[in-house]
This record gives structure tokens, C-alpha cells and sequence, in this order.
């Protein structure tokens, strides 16, 4: 049954997104607000089949499937797309979200030739402190591709003061929020990944190049969350720590997980 | 004269959130810079987890310390960033009663305090012991002194592929000849003793002599005896690490709370 809707559900979720892309660069060049309209209701309806995809993936597996690269792009796409919509809902930022939608156009798509059967559960996983720790890193992650996409539009705007793009105020304080929100889930993610490291290995803390690399992203978000108060780190000076920070968050995903022996390989 | 200072330029500058960002950042680009060796240089870097920091630093950084010389220093910004964060911490106490909306906040300030104290002191009077034999009936003494370890029992789960999946061990912690602790433990699963921590890493089988020789004088079928590889790691830090971490997630949740309330409000962030 799951085997049979998954594949339809995925591809219809992919033309969804694309099409809402698509209608978003539309609304870009000609401002008609149907085109947004048009563009949200296939974020929402792509998001649904996604969602759905991931419901019947979950419960056919029993546990949630995040065990292998397929299994964390479809997750990543997902959260990315939850994001978008929390903040479009939120702030009506229409296309300035476009970048989470490609990130997340770029996950599924490079996800669908991927083999999705879901890998039996090996017992060192069979925990519920596994889900949680990959729910919250994820959600962290999609939060920070916001605050990326929001610091690089801040920086345009400030150049090119296009009346395309929401006014810097807008997207400072949407940017400010994703860092926030997502060293918030990131926080959650370290502490029950540091549970359970001490449950299975006996020590909290890994000095594998996975478990420094994520110290290090806490730290920098942490860091992040203090310069909002310095007035020379607002405005300009927040928009590039966003940018270099979305550059620390793709080695200790993909870099890491991808390139490099660690105790959280992605494949 | 001294208070003065202490009151109007030492103490402003140990709370400083500049000083908090610049201890962060430098600390963050040490580690950077640093972590880069940590896969060129395993012969160095692949025993941390196998040792505490404490130990390591000892008998292993000390033999390459321009190799090794990043992880005392990011360790020397950390302590510096933990002192800020401690005075930023006692600062927001002192003044609770016009603060106390930035409780969250604080929070994880506190939570992080406690984790650096209990890693620094887990790292100093801990130990790791990993690969431990230990045969059914056995009992073995650990590092702490006057502890010991029994494995009553032993069954190894074996998945379809036949590959090892689980390993359920029956283990008694004693304390000179009084049980202390009794517990199963397998994958996710350890025996947890103040501080001490036990869990499963493999196990094997030796070889222990033949069957008694046949009625034709043949020997007998050769008998192995499996035994359990046990990690036993002993932290001191570790349940205030727990509530370190129990802090800071309360901390998440507050300033959450707190987060939405002011955004509901129309408050933008204060200028410093």
C-alpha cells in the first residue's frame, strides 16, 4: 500500500512545489496578488501530500524514517517546507521565501531517483530520543536555509531598493525570528542527542568531527542570537553572519555526513 | 576608588555581551581551524572518546602540542566565555525582580554554566574503560575502588542476515560483597550508578578445551565460552550535566514563550 502511493505522492508533491515556484517568479515580475494566492495553495496542497507521504512512510516503518540520505532529504524538504509556510502565513513574504522553496525543490528532486525502501531499524537507533534529535536538527537546519535566504535578500534590498522585495525592516526581523527559532530547535537537538550519546556510548560529548561541528553551530547561533543587541551587528553585519552560518550548517550536514568518516554517515 | 572600578568598568566589562561574542567567535574559529586536523591526524584525535579530556591532553596532546595545541586553547576561550556567561548569569540574578521576563534566557545561560562545570569535572575525575571481558559468572573489579561488576547472563541477539543486533547482558554492580545495582543492559539500555555508567559494546567467544573424548578415543568436539565486551565509564559530571540540560531546555521553552509575547507586543530588540 505505502509502496504504491509513495512514489505518486512524491512526484505530485515535487510538481506541486515546482509549480508554486514558478507562479512565485510570475508574481515577481507581474504583482498580481492571484499569483501568489495561486502560488500558497500549492505550497499548502504540496505540503499536505508530503506530509502524507511521510505519515504512511512513518507508520509502515514504525519509526520515523530518517536513517539514510533519501530518508533525511525528504525529511529536510519537508521541515524547509513547513518553514516557508509558517513564515508566509505569518508575514506574507511571498517570493522573498523563494530560496527555502529552491533549497527544498533541490532536496526532493535530488531525493526521487534515490531508492525510498525504508532500512530495517538497527536496535542502536530503536529509540525515541533518535526521532526527536533528527526532528529538531532538521527543523533547526530548515530555519537557518531561512535566516541564509533572508540575509542574502537584506543585502540585495539595501543595494537595489526594489520595491519587489519587502523593506529591510521586514526581512531583518524575519531573519532575527529563523535564527532565533532555529537555535531554539537546534538547543533541543543537542541536548537529547547528548542523551542519548550517554545512554549508548556512556559520554555526552563526541569529539568526532560530526559532534564538534554541531557544537559549533549552537555556538555560532548562540552568538547570533547576542549580536542582534550590538547595533553595529544589526541590519548588514546580521545579514552576513546568516550567510556564513548557513555555510557552517551545510558542511555539518552534507560536508560531513557526505566527504567525511563520522559516527553520523548519511549513506 | 576600587569598588568604584569594580562597580563602573571590571564588572560591566565581565557581563559584556560584546566581550560573550568575541570569546565566541574566537573560540568557534579555533575549533574551526582545529577540527580540520582531527581527520589528517588520527593517530592523534581517535582516542578523545576513549579517554577523558583530562587524560588525553596528558598522554596524548602532550606528545604534539603544536598539533594538539588548538583543544586547550578552545578549551581556555570556552572557560573565558563560561566566566562571562557566569557574571552575565549573576548580574540578571541580582536584578530578578525588573528582569524576570528574560527568565528563559537566563536560563539557558545557566544551563550552559552547569554543562562546562560538569564536562570540566567529568574530565578530571571520571575515567573511560572500554573492553572489558567478561565471561558468565564472572565478576571483575572496576576502576572505582571496591566496585565490581557480575554478568550473571548473557544472550546475544542475532538478526536474520546473522548479523549481531542486540546484546542482552544480566549485570549485578556490588559494592565490596553488597549489591548495589542490578539491571539488564543492552543497546540504549545501560546500568546508570551515580556516575558510573555501564553499556554493551560486543562480545566474542574463546576457545575453552574439548568434549570429553568418544567411546573410540577420538577427541571430542572443541567448546567455546562466549563472553560480553563491556564499557564502563565513570562520570561525576554527568547528573549535573543532566541538569544542565534540563536548564537549558527549560530555558528553550520560556524564552519561546517569551519570544512570541514581546513579538504580540510590537518589542523590537534593545540597542546596546
Amino acid at each position: 500500500m505505502v509502496n504504491m502511493l509513495q512514489a505518486p505522492l512524491l512526484y505530485a508533491a515535487f510538481g506541486t512545489y515546482l509549480l508554486a515556484v514558478l507562479l512565485y517568479l510570475c508574481h515577481l515580475l507581474l504583482r498580481k496578488p492571484w499569483l501568489w494566492r495561486s502560488a500558497l495553495t500549492l505550497v499548502i496542497s504540496g505540503f499536505c501530500l508530503q506530509s502524507l507521504c511521510l505519515g504512511l512512510r512513518w507508520v509502515d516503518a514504525g519509526y520515523l524514517p530518517v536513517t539514510n540520505l533519501f530518508g533525511t532529504q525528504f525529511f529536510f524538504s519537508w521541515a524547509l517546507a513547513a518553514t516557508y509556510l509558517y513564515f508566509e502565513l505569518r508575514y506574507r513574504i511571498h517570493a522573498a521565501g523563494l530560496f527555502v522553496m529552491f533549497c527544498n525543490l533541490l532536496l526532493l528532486g535530488s531525493a526521487l531517483p534515490r531508492d525510498p525502501a525504508i532500512p530495517p531499524l538497527i536496535p542502536a537507533l530503536d529509540t525515541p530520543l533518535f526521532t526527536l534529535h533528527v526532528a529538531f536538527s532538521f527543523g533547526g537546519y530548515a530555519f537557518f536555509a531561512m535566516a541564509f535566504s533572508m540575509g542574502v535578500l537584506y543585502l540585495l534590498q539595501r543595494r537595489m531598493q526594489s520595491g519587489l522585495l519587502p523593506d529591510l525592516a521586514l526581512l531583518r526581523k524575519v531573519n532575527e525570528e529563523a535564527v532565533f527559532l532555529g537555535f531554539c530547535l537546534f538547543t533541543l537537538c543537542m541536548i537529547l542527542g547528548s542523551i542519548w550519546a550517554y545512554v549508548a556510548w556512556g559520554y555526552y560529548f563526541s569529539w568526532n568531527i560530526k559532534g564538534i561541528w554541531s557544537a559549533l553551530v549552537w555556538l555560532f547561533y548562540g552568538g547570533m542570537c547576542h549580536a542582534k543587541f550590538v547595533r553595529r551587528w544589526q541590519g548588514s553585519g546580521y545579514a552576513l553572519l546568516s550567510i556564513a552560518g548557513f555555510g557552517i550548517v551545510l558542511f555539518t550536514y552534507l560536508g560531513i555526513g557526505l566527504l567525511m568518516s563520522s559516527n553520523h554517515p548519511l549513506d | 576608588m576600587k569598588t568604584t572600578f569594580i562597580q563602573t568598568k571590571l564588572w560591566p566589562f565581565l557581563c559584556s555581551l560584546k566581550l560573550a561574542i568575541v570569546l565566541a567567535s574566537a573560540a568557534t574559529l579555533v575549533v574551526m581551524a582545529g577540527s580540520l586536523l582531527i581527520l589528517s591526524k588520527p593517530e592523534l584525535f581517535a582516542m578523545m572518546d576513549s579517554m577523558t579530556l583530562s587524560l588525553w591532553l596528558d598522554q596524548v596532546a602532550s606528545r604534539s602540542p603544536l598539533l594538539t595545541g588548538w583543544v586547550p586553547l578552545a578549551g581556555l576561550l570556552l572557560g573565558l566565555l563560561f566566566l562571562n556567561t557566569l557574571c552575565c548569569f549573576i548580574d540578571w540574578a541580582l536584578a530578578i525582580r525588573s528582569r524576570w521576563r528574560k527568565s528563559g534566557e537566563y536560563l539557558i545561560h545557566l544551563g550552559f554554566i552547569l554543562l562546562v562545570v560538569a564536562y570540566f569535572w567529568g574530565s578530571m575525575a571520571g575515567f573511560r574503560s572500554e573492553g572489558n571481558q567478561v565471561f558468565v559468572g564472572q565478576t571483575v573489579a572496576l576502576k572505582l575502588p571496591g566496585m565490581y561488576l557480575r554478568l550473571e547472563a548473557f544472550q546475544p541477539i542475532i538478526g536474520q542476515s546473522g548479523r549481531p543486533m542486540d546484546m542482552l547482558n544480566s549485570l549485578v554492580l556490588l559494592k565490596g560483597d553488597t549489591e548495589v545495582a542490578r539491571a539488564q543492559v543492552r543497546i540504549n539500555h545501560p546500568l546508570t550508578w551515580q556516575g558510573l555508567v555501564v553499556l554493551p559494546a560486543s562480545f566474542g567467544r574463546t576457545f575453552a578445551g574439548y568434549q570429553p573424548a568418544g567411546p573410540g578415543g577420538a577427541r571430542g568436539e572443541p567448546v567455546y565460552k562466549t563472553y560480553s565486551l563491556l564499557t564502563a565509564n565513570y562520570d561525576p559530571g554527568a547528573g549535573l550535566a543532566l541538569a544542565g540540560g534540563i536548564a537549558m531546555g527549560a530555558g528553550v521553552l520560556l524564552a519561546l514563550v517569551s519570544f512570541y509575547r514581546k513579538r504580540a507586543r510590537g518589542e523590537r530588540p534593545e540597542i546596546d
